[in-house]
């Protein structure tokens, strides 16, 4: 989908949850057809109250979030240099018995028969 | 005189805005349903029928839902529009 289209649909569907969530918590009475001037004036404040809100978390989020991705960063660059390490000792100790196999093994004279003139 | 052609793509996209827009009508009015039902009709089911009370505060929820609607449709335009304005001063 394309991303004005992501966007409208995303501020509609703000919108609907809005007007539930303002109409849910400003509309008391239903004695009267039109809205009371307690009940537009609380609707007015629950949509400001609502934007300021989003604006709030998004901030705070992004703040947290950032702050959270570095700390993954930082233990993925650690779990990295730990297997790396982990690699070179191994690597070492393969060499170590190899070499130490080698000096353990005794070189067999070569069989006279076999050697080519 | 000739109708302007269309292109397809523009056809598609005027097409997903349709059904965006009958998606987005119909999410509003389950939320408009449920919250009248919350609002008129009480947990206790005496009769299958709607009593005129019921009747008449479907009717008034409708119409104090879809002004509310309305209203913050223009609110919300109203603070985009500021934004959109607020942004235009930051960046000049």
């Amino acid at each position: 989908m394309d991303s004005n289209l992501r966007n409208l649909k995303d501020f509609f569907t703000l919108y609907n949850k809005v007007t539930e969530l303002c109409f849910s918590r400003c509309v008391d009475n239903l004695s009267q057809r039109d809205l009371g001037g307690h009940e537009d004036l609380c609707v007015d404040r629950c949509v400001t109250k609502f934007a300021r809100f989003n604006q709030n978390m998004m901030k705070v989020y992004v703040d947290v979030q950032t702050t959270i991705n570095a700390k993954r960063m930082e233990e993925m660059e650690e779990n990295a240099r730990k297997a790396e390490q982990q690699q070179r000792e191994q690597e070492k100790e393969r060499l170590k018995e190899a070499a130490a196999t080698a000096v353990l093994t005794p070189v067999q004279p070569p069989v006279a028969g076999n050697l080519s003139m | 005189m000739a109708l302007p052609q269309i292109s397809t793509a523009d056809q598609a996209k005027l097409q997903l805005m349709q059904e965006m827009e009958i998606e987005m009508m119909s999410d509003l009015y389950n939320r408009m349903t449920n919250a009248c039902h919350k609002k008129c009709i009480p947990p206790r089911y005496s009769e299958s029928e709607l009593g005129k009370g019921e009747m008449v505060c479907i009717d008034r929820c409708v119409a104090k839902y879809l002004d509310i609607h309305e209203k913050i449709g223009k609110k919300l335009t109203a603070m985009s529009m500021q934004d959109e304005e607020l942004m235009k001063k930051m960046s000049s």
